[in-house]
């Protein structure tokens, strides 16, 4: 009977350990992927971010007398620019609500220049401007991707460290790791701006 | 606890995307919507299928009856990635969705093709190759003019590539392992007694099934085709007694080989690429109404 009892806790004991050994890696692993979700969205970021110099010089040659969007333009690009983007940031609500805020107001002062570039038939006609046009429609998707993917791969870090046993094993070997901060719902600016023709 | 199982609920509801339904991935072409007439689909899939031979890369054409109230280009590319098209260290799978009944058309882009067919391109690709003649209810030639620009600007890329081997190492071993069983075999049923026999023949059989097996696992991926092959060379080679003429199991060896490289079994399939949401989008208005299921 003893003999019994002894194989059974050993068995219980096994499959515990068992299980833990699966999740030891988890946490460095999935916050790795954060990383590297996160490394793609500043990417599309800056790629958007580099193409409206092209952009609004284009613009600017069928619409000059449009300052007002393209000093918004200007300044919210400065300010994205100015950010110094670390990897800290994801551990740090305010930093990251900085960063979104930022890259939010972009994405509304550049639907606004696609807005008044639709009031400029020969502009929307102009080849070069097409071009842009479609480069920065893919990058706006792009960057939804991203973020999506990064969304994706926070609620795996997270739910890692919200749920037993996970939760248990990061508490043990990994005393430092913090839930991480993630993009809310997609902002209506985030959507690209259509062409119709 | 029950903030912490709220919280739990809170994570799993967010994780669930709502994924759009997608399509099977029958062939190279994937009409949907019922656009092109059979030989018009051969064709293209042997446009798609020679593009995939000098370049690597998977270009597939999708038409779908609707996109379930998704935005075309969130769709595109997790159809790209549902269907894992492009070579999985290129990622270079390229999608030509058709979405008449929503008035949309998507060139998506793999990853690796991003740097070759930028969203400009594939952007111009859709308004000069696509839309003039989708005017003209010539969705074939829409698409095939799209396809062989694609195949032109691709191939410029590539062209100094080699060709994708595809038996590797393990495939030209158990070739070779074949006739040295048959062979060893053969001996065998003249020196061992019969008890022994039975052993050494089913153990030689299911080696040579289960080669069979991985061989045409490996060329077809699929598992139930795979394990039927298996089981029948199989039970070939095991009633093959030795007065037999063991050329048998051989010719089905040999006839299984010759079906796996006729066209009849080019089963197509993604080769573990991922898109990132490269490529445009177009709304081409009613120019295809009318047309198709």
């Amino acid at each position: 009977m003893k003999a019994i009892g002894g194989i059974l806790a050993a068995v219980i004991i096994g499959v515990i350990v068992m299980i833990f050994v699966g999740h030891v890696n988890n946490v460095p692993k999935l916050d790795e992927s954060v990383k590297a979700s996160w490394g793609q969205v500043q990417n599309q970021y800056q790629r958007r971010a580099d193409l409206i110099p092209n952009l609004v010089a284009t613009v600017k040659g069928y619409a000059s007398h449009e300052k007002e969007v393209f000093t918004q333009v200007a300044e919210a690009r400065a300010k994205v620019g100015q950010m110094t983007i670390t990897p800290a940031i994801l551990n740090d609500p305010k930093a990251f609500a900085a960063f979104e805020k930022a890259q939010g107001e972009l994405s509304s002062a550049l639907s606004r220049l696609m807005m008044v570039s639709e009031r400029y038939p020969d502009l929307k006609a102009d080849k070069n401007f097409m071009a842009l046009q479609s480069q920065l429609e893919g990058t706006e998707n792009r960057i939804s991707v991203a973020r999506r993917d990064y969304i994706d791969t926070v609620k795996q870090y997270n739910l890692e460290l919200r749920t037993v046993p996970g939760r248990w094993v990061a508490a043990i070997l990994y005393p430092d790791a913090t839930v991480k901060e993630t993009f809310t719902a997609e902002p209506q600016s985030q959507k690209a701006p259509t062409v119709s023709f | 606890m029950i903030r912490f199982f709220l919280s739990l609920l809170f994570f799993v509801g967010v994780s669930v995307w709502a994924a759009p339904i997608f399509p099977e991935l029958t062939g190279r072409v994937v009409d949907q919507a019922g656009l092109l007439t059979p030989d018009q689909k051969q064709s293209l899939s042997e446009l798609s299928k020679s593009i995939e031979e000098n370049t690597t890369a998977q270009v597939v054409v999708v038409t779908l009856k609707s996109l379930d109230g998704y935005d075309i280009s969130d769709y595109g590319y997790q159809l790209g990635r549902y269907w894992k098209l492009g070579q999985k260290d290129k990622n270079n799978g390229l999608l030509i969705i058709i979405a008449p009944h929503d008035h949309k058309v998507r060139v998506e882009v793999g990853y690796g093709l991003e740097g070759e067919i930028t969203d400009a391109q594939a952007n111009d690709l859709i308004l000069s190759e696509m839309v003039p003649r989708f005017k003209q209810k010539d969705v074939y030639g829409g698409i095939k003019n799209t396809m062989d620009e694609i195949k032109a600007i691709i191939s410029k890329e590539y062209q100094a590539e080699p060709v994708k081997e595809k038996p590797h190492l393990f495939y030209i071993l158990s070739i070779a392992l074949i006739p040295l069983l048959v062979l060893i075999f053969w001996a065998g049923t003249y020196y061992f007694s019969k008890q022994v026999m039975f052993i050494f023949k089913l153990t030689v059989s299911l080696f040579i099934g289960g080669i069979v097996g991985m061989l045409v696992w490996i060329a077809s991926h699929l598992i139930i085709i795979s394990a039927i092959a298996g089981l029948i060379v199989f039970v070939i080679t095991y009633f093959s007694n030795k007065n037999a003429d063991f050329g048998s199991s051989l010719d089905a060896i040999g006839a299984l080989s010759r079906s796996m490289s006729s066209d009849s079994f080019d089963i197509f399939s993604g080769g573990g690429g991922s898109f990132g949401g490269g490529g445009s989008s177009i709304d081409i208005g009613n120019i295809l109404d009318g047309l198709g299921s």
